[in-house]
């Protein structure tokens, strides 16, 4: 132990500090202060270098820093332009703070609001960008659950403590659980230091800076001025909030119907749009079964795989729009997939009856073979009948 | 049956399959494009837009694999009479045969360039580098080095489709020539309409194999999607099957012993050859099965 503490003297910033405080050396060792020579007086003062208590704890803040401290403290230096250019940081983390909810709370007093070291950690922070740290994208929903999950501490806020376990049932944590590392998590929507639930108005911009394609159809469509006129959240209105869900053809007549009467304008429209949308998904099922089919049976279908997954990114085009509710332009955009899921389909089929006249020529072959053969058969018999014994 | 029917059932078939085979490649060259680009493509075209094309390629694949079946039970057949003691120089054709069938059917199976194929030919050149002397003829012959270059496609088409059917004519020529000679027992005109009633009924069989049952495993390289496991042919699986008992050069070296062994059985005395040959005949069958089995194994 005592070789391990004189080792971390040697290496550390402020190393002389870890003799006595052995219990933190561990944890500091990883931190990406100590990487960037940062030492335990920056933030605690006191005196790098003696190892004399009297002499080392001289202008020494008193006790641990107070939670209250610690914004404050951390943007000291995190908004000072001079010692971030090294690393290349941005400035505003604590400007934007101050204007999240997390920082209206800490400008309240309220000693439950989250600081920078809520997130980040205590002596062990480390990079955004490594993986282990609390606020990667890898550990983010499980940081902010920590406290979002947490119903006593979130009574005091007045927020929902089942947020987190929402967000764990939605279309995004599906996505990101299954490694895809541009599916959203808390901070895509709600900013990092600047967290802040998005306002109604801002709903549609915060979502479509990654559905670009849905919200620019969305801009086309009747619903975004009604939207606007009756105070409704656009994209939440139907997908939810957290546990953002994506509309079905299941489920998109029964959440049209949550506001249109099934036999008004908007719910005739909702009827016709699942329609076009459910003709066109079971053409473009039946060639992606039939495709399956074939290569089971043994059919070369390596060339149409590339019309199907045109078929795909066709239908992927697509879907997006049904956010304009225009049928003329889902038409337009839905016919590709289903020209391409029929040109499949066609093709295979051409080849099955390809296949099929075949095995008519097949018969055809037989038949004249078996005549042949009996035919030979017959005249060798005739002409030897004892010698047949021979073969 | 009588042996000496079967024996010529067996020897007419073969000479259909292998004159099926010509056929069948000959119409298949017409669409072949030679270059290892281009390959996968005229082949998924030749399956997929030509007239009867699959049904060609299907029959082409069936006739080669019969024909190997048929040779190495032939094979089996001589042993087991011990009928190579009698002609030894037929023996000796026979393995030459055997050989260019095996050399034929190996180079056929990159020509398409699938997955199953190109596995099987690269694996098997590498072993065969492993036998000595033989590394550098393949540098020169098939200018093979590390892998399968644009030259070594070329190269390995043209003895597919020209320099082994050129070895293979005068060789099935003398080879049934010598066996009628020995053996004769019909009139031409009898001989004839036997000759043609198996080489219907081998077309028959043939033309039911490729309309009805696929090609199989001929599935081209999806790099997106790779198999777990890939298996050489059925025909070379015993080696495979060796080769995961022992070190590769052990295994290649093991298998040139036993191939001069194989050549040299007519000429070694009785005693070395072994009295009980049949039942060394069934252990190495066994042994075969097993190895060909094991070759097949994930």
């Amino acid at each position: 132990m005592n070789l391990l503490i004189l080792s971390l003297w040697l290496v550390l910033p402020d190393s002389s500090c870890v003799v006595c405080h052995s219990d933190l050396a561990g944890a500091y060792r990883e931190s990406i202060h100590t990487r960037a020579a940062i030492g335990c007086t920056t933030c605690h003062g006191g005196v790098a270098g003696p190892l004399e208590e009297n002499l080392a704890h001289r202008g020494l803040r008193k006790g641990s820093l107070d939670r209250l401290q610690v914004p404050r403290l951390c943007g000291g230096c995190h908004s000072d332009a001079e010692k971030m250019r090294p690393f290349g940081l941005p400035l505003d983390a604590f400007a934007y703070y101050q204007t999240s909810a997390h920082g209206r709370a800490w400008k309240r007093g309220q000693r439950d609001a989250a600081v920078c070291t809520d997130c980040h950690g205590v002596h062990e922070i480390l990079s955004v960008r490594d993986p282990r740290s609390p606020v990667s994208r890898a550990h983010l929903v499980e940081t902010c659950a920590s406290c979002h999950a947490d119903t006593a501490r979130m009574k005091a806020f007045h927020l929902d403590p089942h947020i987190p376990q929402r967000y764990r049932e939605s279309v995004h944590f599906r996505a990101a659980s299954a490694g895809n590392t541009h599916a959203p998590v808390c901070t895509d929507c709600h900013g990092s230091h600047g967290a802040a639930p998005p306002g109604v108005r801002d709903v549609e911009q915060v979502c479509g800076r990654c559905h670009t394609r849905e919200a620019t159809a969305f801009d086309e469509s009747p619903h975004k001025t009604a939207y606007i006129r009756e105070g409704l959240a656009p994209c939440t209105s139907c997908h939810g909030e957290h546990d953002v869900q994506p509309l079905t053809l299941e489920r998109l007549q029964e959440t049209c119907t949550d506001c249109h009467d099934e036999n008004d304008r908007g719910g005739r429209r909702a009827k016709e749009l699942w329609s076009m949308f459910y003709e066109t998904l079971a053409r473009l099922r039946k060639a992606e079964t039939l495709i399956q089919t074939m290569q089971d049976r043994g059919y070369p279908v390596e060339d149409l795989k590339g019309t199907l997954q045109d078929a795909r990114e066709a239908w992927m085009v697509a879907l997006p729009l049904v956010h304009t509710l225009n049928t003329d332009t889902l038409a337009l955009a839905l016919g590709q997939v289903r020209g391409r899921a029929d040109d499949v389909q066609g093709e295979l089929h051409e080849r099955a009856n390809r296949k099929k006249e075949g095995r008519v020529l097949l018969l055809v072959l037989w038949f004249y073979v078996l005549l042949t053969i009996g035919v030979i058969e017959a005249r060798l018999r005739a002409e030897h009948p004892q010698r047949e014994q021979m073969l | 049956m009588k042996a000496e029917t079967f024996r010529r059932w067996m020897g007419i078939s073969m000479i259909s399959l292998l004159g099926f085979a010509t056929f069948t490649g000959v119409m298949l060259q017409a669409y072949h494009v030679p270059t290892l680009e281009k390959a996968p493509h005229a082949y998924l075209m030749l399956r997929t837009r030509v007239f009867l094309g699959d049904a060609m390629m299907a029959m082409h694949f069936w006739s080669a694999h019969l024909l190997m079946a048929l040779a190495m039970l032939h094979l089996v057949e001589t042993v087991w009479n011990r009928r190579f003691r009698a002609a030894r120089v037929q023996w000796l054709v026979g393995w030459a045969l055997l050989g260019l069938l095996v050399l034929a059917d190996l180079t056929g199976h990159l020509l398409p360039v699938h997955r199953e194929g190109y596995w099987t030919y690269t694996r098997s050149m590498e072993a065969l580098r492993m036998i000595p002397g033989v590394r550098s003829v393949l540098g020169l012959l098939l200018g093979w080095q590390e892998g399968v270059s644009n030259l070594t496609y070329v190269r390995t088409y043209a003895f597919h489709v020209t320099v082994f059917l050129l070895l293979f004519g005068p060789l099935v020529v003398w080879h049934g020539m010598r066996w009628m000679k020995e053996r004769w027992t019909l009139s031409y005109r009898r001989f004839a309409l036997r000759f043609l009633e198996i080489v219907v009924g081998t077309v028959a069989i043939l033309a039911t194999l490729g309309f009805v049952l696929p090609v199989v495993s001929h599935r081209l390289e999806d790099p997106l999607h790779p198999p777990a496991h890939t298996a050489a042919v059925w025909a070379l699986r015993p080696v495979y099957g060796l080769s995961r008992w022992m070190p590769e050069g052990v295994a290649a070296l093991l298998f040139l012993l036993t191939l001069v062994y194989g050549m040299l059985l007519p000429f070694l005395p009785e005693r070395a050859a072994g009295r009980s040959r049949r039942t060394m005949l069934l252990i190495l069958l066994t042994l075969l099965l097993v190895s060909a089995w094991l070759g097949g194994q994930g």
